[in-house]
């Protein structure tokens, strides 16, 4: 598959491919070889160095290719190494579920959440994962081992809906648990109470934790493009409402752009990146939103 | 309303999806799993409720533009050219043509056509205005040109059947007179009839209607009917001695071998015998009448369908032997005395008058008038006043009185010039072989043998006839029929003064054929049919009383020329006429013509009365345009497809609208 192609996969193609690790190595290899050709070499995730070897470096670090060449030994060190703990905290609530075509939010989640575990571990950083919906449901504490990888995306594969969302408990309780200052990421549709998300968000700055909030929406539920008289039903509560689809549109719309201004100036008060993104999307776009957090988070 | 592609028709069930998707959806709301509430709130009933009338509505307009496309595909086109193209439809003028004749009592006809007539009047457009016409052997309007359905529907419970024969001439002769009163110039002409043979005189042969007037028949009543009745009749009588045998010779149709046919005499079955073979036969009766006198009666079928035509009535008088009146001179009257009295087996009565009266020549037959004294003008008029009655009046001169006061100009028979003294004998050259009179002397030697020395010269006047001449080509025996009788000019004379005739061999045939034959017209006719009109005959002023079969009374008044005419003579049966001593019973029956139910068919009817266009077995649309062609004259699709982007331009607006109002909102 060329590297190119790879880069602009589409989510619907990415949910024929059986395996979340095979996903999400496809997805970060193209895209990293995606990022050599692109104008935004800055951002090189692999930049090394070489130092002398000392008594006590594992041997196995050794670049023999290079003694072979110059009769020097000399360890490759990464910059950053082990450095950051990143949190992928996703929100597995039922609202998660929605689709309005062949990828729900929860499974893009799934890959957005395992293309970054995949490229946090290949970057040496460990990567833990808590799963929520109104209650921590999961939680997988951060290590950089490719076993620690191997879990984590099997925690992703056997996930199923949980009830409806609350940020109050769940958020509030990760940023007590989590006491070393770590890289919060925070991949949900948002759709609970907006005050809640605020504060939980204030608690993190508070404990010295770097946040990214990817904002997972399925296209529909941005344009609510819908023409009909029908009667919705709320997914996590099963409430139901009868609304003219055409004449709903703009409240909704207005509503909705609303409460996005509204989260939107709370991240930037709080210094939180916010990345909207809808499931129609290609992922690249997203990992390019983390390592452009993770680069900023470093200097 | 026809297609030439009937098949794409079946595209139009295509307009049942939206339906059935519709109708699916409107059952129930459909319900939408959606992530969230939180940015939603419940839509008004009311704005609801309007949002799915807007839906029917563009529902209704896409469905009809799949029909009206599916039907442009289809090519439709009209039936008849009579049916207008809905959309551009024009007020009409439309003359209604109605059959009342007798072949319309056939079975459920006359119900059918009434049923055909009021459907035309629900179905007629308020605008149009109509006119109601009668029809049988003559037309009359029922109802002029009206736009009052009150009035129309109100004439039709009068409409009767009648026992007149049809003839289409008169009634399309009124429509055509109506339609020129028309307010619209879109007209037409609709006939509701058997549509039967009969009516179709050779005057509708003719017959065609004017351009731009629509025809339209509508038949009514069962094609290939068959009828019982009575195609012919004949009645002779024979003297038999003292006695008079009557023999009744009638051809008739029947329906099966074994039905009867019975002879009523008076109110007496007389005789019945069986049809030989079913369809037409012929079936004789004799009978005896001792009686001089009137006798009436009829011969009669077997029920059927069609009764009005199963009796034909007749009525004959036997007559006693006829009288003959002699006001001549002696010597003429002795020679004509001789040639009545010769034998005791004499048939005629013979009388010798002085004077020429009314009440003296009203109890004879015939009356010669031989050399006999000036006549009065007041003589002359009862001699006119006889010979219009029936009555014989025969002409002859002699020395006795100058032939100029015979008043021959006033008898109508020709103008008298002058007496002739031939020099030589003249002869007699020439005679009319054929007419009763010399029809059984022609060709005898009996003929040149009377020398005749004197004689007058008469110019006959129009419409006399010259039955023989002389040898010199003057006139010997001239005829002029006045009224119900004749008038004959012998043109010399009964004695032998002037001519040796008398003398001769021909001279008692030729008086006895005279007088028979001026007797035979004494007999009045008394066989009528529906729809003639019978000669009546009397003194100025004078007014005959007739009684027809239904017990109706009319009166007719003669003229001033002594003539008036009976025309109401609408049903068969036996009629009489009575004037003062002088009774006149008749027998009318119904034209056998009407019984024959050959009918023609709608195609043929408006094929000749339209003008030979298409063929004649074609029903009417099709006589005039094939289904090609009638589609390429009207061209309908076009007026479909129009509608169809008229009906696109309306959704397109109306789906914008509501979009805009839903965008607004």
């Amino acid at each position: 598959m060329s590297s190119a192609a790879t880069r602009f996969i589409l989510p619907q193609v990415l949910a024929r491919l059986s395996g979340l690790e095979l996903l999400a190595r496809t997805v970060v290899e193209g895209f990293i070889a995606g990022l050599h050709r692109s104008p935004y070499k800055g951002f090189s995730v692999d930049f090394m160095q070489y130092r002398p070897y000392v008594p006590g470096d594992d041997l196995r670090r050794v670049d023999w290719k290079v003694y072979a060449r110059t009769d020097r030994f000399l360890v490759k060190e990464f910059e950053g190494e082990t450095n950051t703990r990143v949190h992928l905290v996703l929100d597995a609530s039922r609202s998660m579920g929605y689709r309005s075509h062949s990828v729900s939010k929860l499974e893009y989640a799934c890959y957005l959440v395992a293309s970054l575990a995949y490229l946090a571990i290949r970057q040496r950083d460990a990567a833990g994962l808590v799963l929520f919906d109104d209650d921590i449901r999961e939680t997988l504490s951060p290590r950089s081992s490719k076993g620690h990888l191997h879990t984590l995306l099997t925690s992703l594969s056997n996930l199923s809906l949980g009830t409806g969302t609350s940020f109050d408990k769940p958020l509030h309780a990760i940023a007590d648990q989590q006491q070393r200052r770590g890289f919060i990421v925070l991949v949900s549709d948002l759709l609970s109470d907006p005050d809640q998300l605020i504060e939980a968000l204030r608690h993190f700055r508070f404990s010295g934790h770097e946040v990214l909030i990817f904002h997972i929406l399925d296209p529909q539920e941005v344009a609510f493009d819908f023409d009909d008289v029908m009667r919705i039903r709320d997914l996590e509560t099963g409430t139901r409402l009868l609304v003219e689809g055409s004449s709903a549109r703009k409240l909704y719309q207005e509503n909705f752009s609303r409460f996005q201004k509204r989260i939107r100036r709370a991240c930037g008060l709080l210094r939180t990146d916010y990345i909207m993104i809808t499931t129609d999307r290609p992922l690249d776009g997203a990992l390019f939103q983390y390592l452009s957090a993770r680069s900023r988070r470093r200097t | 309303m026809s297609f030439l592609s009937p098949l794409f028709l079946a595209a139009a069930s295509a307009a049942l999806l939206p339906v059935l998707f519709h109708l699916v959806r409107r059952m129930r709301a459909r319900e939408v799993p959606f992530s969230s509430l939180m940015f939603l709130q419940a839509t008004p009933m009311e704005r609801i409720r309007r949002r799915r009338l807007r839906d029917i509505l563009l529902l209704a307009l896409r469905m009809a533009m799949i029909v009206l496309l599916a039907t442009a595909f289809a090519r439709p086109y009209m039936i008849r050219e009579s049916l207008p193209f809905i959309p551009q439809r024009e007020d009409e003028s439309v003359v209604i043509l109605f059959d009342q004749s007798m072949s319309m009592q056939a079975g459920n006809t006359f119900d059918e056509a009434l049923e055909a007539l009021d459907q035309i009047l629900a179905q007629s457009d308020g605008r149009d205005e109509l006119a109601l016409v009668g029809f049988a052997g003559e037309a009359t309007q029922l109802v002029p040109l009206t736009r009052d359905r009150d009035l129309l529907q109100a004439s039709i419970p009068a409409l009767r059947p009648t026992s007149h024969a049809t003839d289409l001439f008169p009634a399309f002769q009124l429509a055509e007179d109506i339609l020129m009163e028309a307010q619209h110039a879109s007209q037409r002409v609709v006939l509701i009839s058997d549509l039967q043979q009969n009516g179709f005189s050779p005057s509708m042969a003719e017959y065609t209607l004017p351009d731009g007037v629509i025809f339209e028949p509508i038949k009514v009543g069962q094609d290939n009917r068959v009828n019982r009745y009575f195609d012919d009749f004949a009645l002779t009588m024979r003297q038999r001695g003292e006695t008079t045998v009557t023999r009744f010779d009638a051809r008739h149709l029947a329906l099966a071998a074994g039905d009867g046919i019975s002879l009523v005499l008076g109110n007496r079955a007389a005789d019945r015998k069986p049809a030989a073979t079913p369809g037409l036969g012929s079936v004789t009766f004799q009978h005896t009448a001792p009686r001089a006198g009137l006798h009436q009666g009829y011969l009669a079928l077997d029920r059927d369908d069609l009764d009005r035509d199963n009796r034909h009535y007749f009525t004959y008088a036997v007559a006693s032997r006829p009288s003959v009146l002699a006001v001549a001179a002696d010597r003429d009257a002795f020679f004509l005395r001789s040639a009545f009295a010769l034998a005791e087996q004499s048939r005629f009565d013979f009388e010798r008058g002085q004077r020429i009266t009314g009440a003296a020549l009203y109890r004879h037959d015939v009356v010669f008038v031989a050399n006999a004294e000036r006549l009065t003008q007041a003589q002359v008029a009862a001699l006119r006043a006889f010979a219009d009655r029936g009555g014989g009046v025969v002409l002859s001169f002699g020395d006795t009185l100058a032939p100029s006061d015979y008043g021959l100009e006033q008898l109508g028979t020709g103008h008298l010039e002058g007496v002739v003294h031939t020099g030589e004998d003249a002869f007699i050259g020439q005679v009319e072989a054929q007419h009763p009179i010399f029809a059984s002397l022609a060709g005898s030697s009996a003929l040149i043998r009377p020398k005749f020395r004197t004689y007058v010269q008469v110019t006959p006047a129009t419409g006399s006839l010259v039955l023989g001449s002389y040898d010199n080509g003057d006139p010997f025996v001239i005829e002029r029929r006045v009224g119900l009788g004749t008038v004959i000019v012998y043109t010399s004379s009964f004695s032998t003064g002037w001519t040796d005739l008398v003398l001769h061999e021909l001279y008692v045939p030729l008086v006895h054929q005279i007088a028979s034959y001026a007797t035979t017209l004494t007999e009045r006719p008394r066989q009528f049919t529906v729809g003639d009109a019978v000669p009546l005959y009397g003194t100025p002023g004078a007014a005959w009383d007739v009684s027809t079969p239904g017990s109706e009374v009319y009166k007719v008044v003669m003229d001033t020329t002594g003539t008036g005419l009976f025309r109401e003579l609408h049903e068969p049966g036996h009629y009489t006429a009575v004037l003062g001593e002088d009774t006149y019973p008749f027998s009318v029956n119904t034209d056998s013509r009407e019984s024959a139910l050959t009918a023609r068919s709608e195609g043929e009817v408006y094929a000749a009365i339209v003008g030979g266009i298409g063929e004649a077995a074609a029903t009417p649309g099709e006589a005039a345009f094939s289904g090609e062609e009638a589609e390429q004259k009207h061209k309908l699709w076009r007026f479909a497809i129009i509608a169809v982007l008229g009906l696109f331009a309306l959704e397109t607006l109306l789906a914008h609208r509501n979009r805009k109002e839903q965008d607004a909102s």
